[in-house]
């Protein structure tokens, strides 16, 4: 008996789609499930010594370092997402309004992101350095500094150079992600409030900026989770220091991962992961409710 | 028929695994035609190792690959070889820190056959990491020692031939020598320079200190870092950087690579830091050519002389196909002989046996060896010599995962030195960090 019509096309869709539901069972689902699973066993060195139930959990919870490595990530974040944000739009802003060499500005802009993170830490830590570091060498000679400034050695100033290089090397990301929003917006838009007497700052403020916002949303969305997981710099820079200062999360996770503390580090990765839904539920109720 | 096909299908499939694995552990009698041994760093770094396996490889007619692994990854490397029992490693270049740990989850081949004649040459207490339940499971290779570089005309100009020995004799030479040479109100010569970054070896110098005082910071894990000794050994070292200012102020963020670059720039008069950075001293780019030697760190008040070791010591992959080849290259490269030729060949690298120093090959090596470090028999003679005192004084503690004890030990110093923490808050914090990794926590 031949199938109807209707029926034979939800067939032909779910196998259509079952490549990828598959394959996304397979590199997103289950390892999410394992990493569940091994969050409630206890290893020694790489080997499963049984089911422990919470205590992983109970571990990181009672654990101080958890309470400053979650501070200090908080604090990285926050500091890269809105300086990102706020960069990004400046940058986006000059680039669209460039009447000329746009492409080249655009290329220049880009650069930084092409360089690797740990190329970049390992240099911001050298130009950065008390004693040997070219920032403080080009600050003295302008005068504007008497003594080196301490950027790494001191908890404050050592997260914001740290935040400060994320920045360097992140935000050309987050501005191409708005200046394709920017492009999007049509020009008769402008010309239209033009007309009207609107002046630069109502139009970024009455047609710019709402019409960028799902772009907005995407990059604060998208720079909170990468930010919120971030490695490379602080591990670089300063291993954490001065003190546990800046010492993340994602370093926590490392040092622990040196001893194959599977249980451990699964609790802490499960805990990070339910911190990242709880920011990025908000972000999509927030882009719902704007929808 | 299909259904037993998928059924017989299934049983080999499952049976591969175990059998490849079964393969891969069980012992080859017959000889291979190379092993592989992972090295901390690079060989260019390591000329002792490479000429040693290169001229047992000649003997033998077995090359030994090497595997230069970083050192900052070494460990989870090493670790994740012989926790899935992969014998495609056969000797591994550990740190002493790891074998108590490695030993106690079955991963090690013991030693003890080849350790028997080189035991007896060890300075005391060298053992004491490489044994576990009275076998031993690794040998010492390369090794360093802490020490205190110092340039020899400051010294001069400042009055005085012999380096500072006592802790008030490095603050008063530390003074003398902190200035500001160009007038433009910055300091650009600092009197002791060490590393202070929370992982590299800051601790190391701390501990040195501690010892000093006959203080202990985790020795067969009894954790007893919060203690008098600790206390004064720690102040002591932030002092310099926070009430005397003669080091510093970034000394907190320096690293190995900082020290190296204070010494070879001329703009520390004192650094204390191991002894691999010796080969670079006497380079043409080096402001301090021929102008530097090294001592023992000076000693605090009531304490006495006192070096710590940071070792590399080889250890034989209990998987291993062919143990019996490694075990021969292993006692070649860490026997008295091997030592000696370890000395030789790698200035920096030290034999923690006390009699390799009196051997005539060490007191006079061949004169292309001392050429390609640039130093005369006369500076050899002295450096070598400054070394055998610390090698008569090394003092080694033994814990089981010193490894994760160390990392959650030296951020707390740093931020004593930091000026975040006080000594007693830090120490403190630390006794309670290391309380919880010995309790599982």
């Amino acid at each position: 008996m031949a199938l109807p019509r209707s029926k034979k096309s939800v067939i032909s869709g779910y196998l259509l789609i079952t490549p990828s539901a598959l394959t996304l069972l397979l590199v997103v689902v289950l390892p999410i499930l394992y990493v569940i699973y091994l969050s409630f066993s206890g290893f020694y060195y790489g080997q499963r010594t049984g089911f422990v139930g919470f205590k992983n959990y109970l571990t990181i919870l009672t654990d101080p370092n958890f309470y400053t490595a979650l501070k200090a990530t908080l604090i990285f974040t926050a500091g890269s997402v809105a300086g990102q944000l706020f960069l990004a739009l400046v940058f986006a802003l000059t680039i669209n309004e460039a009447a000329r060499g746009e492409a080249a500005v655009r290329l220049i802009a880009i650069l930084p992101y092409m360089v690797s993170m740990v190329a970049g830490g390992v240099t911001f830590r050298w130009m950065l350095n008390t004693e040997f570091g070219l920032i403080n060498a080009i600050l003295r000679g302008l005068h504007l500094i008497r003594q080196p400034i301490n950027f790494l050695g001191q908890p404050g100033l050592a997260m914001a150079s740290i935040i400060g290089t994320h920045l360097w090397s992140s935000t050309p990301f987050a501005t191409l992600i708005l200046l394709a929003g920017l492009k999007s917006i049509p020009p008769s838009v402008y010309e239209s409030a033009q007309m009207d007497g609107a002046g630069w700052i109502t139009r970024l403020t009455r047609i710019t900026l709402p019409m960028l916002k799902p772009q907005i949303y995407v990059v604060l969305l998208i720079q909170t989770m990468f930010s919120f997981r971030h490695f490379p710099l602080p591990y670089t820079m300063t291993s954490g220091g001065p003190g546990v200062s800046t010492k993340t999360l994602s370093l926590l996770l490392q040092q622990k991962m040196v001893y194959l503390l599977f249980g451990y580090n699964g609790a802490l990765s499960v805990l990070m992961m339910v911190i990242t839904l709880v920011i990025a539920a908000v972000y999509l109720k927030l882009m719902t409710a704007d929808q | 028929m299909k259904k037993l096909t998928l059924l017989l299908l299934l049983v080999f499939l499952m049976g591969v695994p175990f059998a490849v694995v079964s393969v891969g552990q069980e012992e080859i009698a017959e000889k291979p035609e190379k092993m592989v041994l992972m090295n901390a760093g690079s060989l260019g770094g390591d000329p002792g190792i490479d000429y040693m396996r290169q001229e047992w490889g000649k003997q033998n007619g077995i090359t030994i690959e090497v595997i230069e692994q970083a050192e900052t990854h070494l460990f989870d490397k090493e670790l994740a070889a012989l926790s899935s029992s992969d014998p495609s490693i056969d000797i591994m270049a550990a740190n002493e820190r790891w074998i108590q740990d490695w030993a106690a989850a079955g991963w090690l081949e013991p030693l003890d056959e080849i350790m028997k004649d080189t035991i007896p040459f060890y300075t005391k207490g060298a053992d004491a990491q490489l044994k576990f339940e009275g076998k031993y499971y690794g040998a010492h290779g390369g090794n360093m020692v802490m020490m205190m570089y110092y340039r020899k005309d400051l010294l001069e100009e400042y009055g005085r031939t012999e380096p500072p020995r006592t802790w008030d004799e490095l603050i008063a030479f530390g003074k003398w020598a902190t200035k500001d040479l160009n007038g433009d109100g910055t300091i650009d010569q600092w009197g002791v320079v060490h590393a202070g970054v929370p992982e590299t070896h800051f601790g190391d110098v701390v501990v040195t200190l501690l010892h000093q005082l006959g203080g202990k910071v985790y020795d067969d894990n009894k954790i007893t870092v919060n203690s008098p000794e600790a206390r004064q050994a720690l102040q002591a070292i932030v002092d310099l950087r926070n009430k005397h200012k003669i080091s510093p102020p970034g000394v907190n963020t320096y690293g190995s690579n900082e020290c190296l670059q204070a010494l070879k720039a001329g703009s520390a008069a004192m650094v204390f830091s191991w002894t691999w950075m010796a080969k670079l001293l006497n380079a043409e780019d080096s402001a301090i050519k021929d102008n530097w030697s090294w001592a023992l760190l000076p000693v605090l008040p009531g304490g006495k002389p006192s070096s710590l070791t940071i070792t590399t010591p080889l250890v034989l992959n209990k998987a291993s196909r062919y143990k019996s080849y490694a075990k021969d290259f292993i006692e070649y490269y860490t026997s008295y002989e091997g030592q000696v030729t370890e000395v030789v060949r790698e200035f920096g690298n030290v034999a923690l046996m006390p009699k390799v120093y009196e051997d005539d090959r060490v007191k006079n090596p061949p004169p292309e060896q001392l050429a390609k470090v640039n130093v005369s028999l006369e500076q050899w003679t002295e450096f070598q010599s400054r070394i055998l005192e610390a090698v008569k004084v090394v003092q080694i503690e033994r814990a089981r995962k010193q490894g994760e004890l160390d990392r959650a030990f030296w951020p707390e110093l740093n931020a004593a030195l930091s000026g975040m923490k006080s000594v007693e808050q830090a120490l403190a914090d630390a006794e309670m960090q290391l309380k919880r990794i010995n309790e599982g926590l």
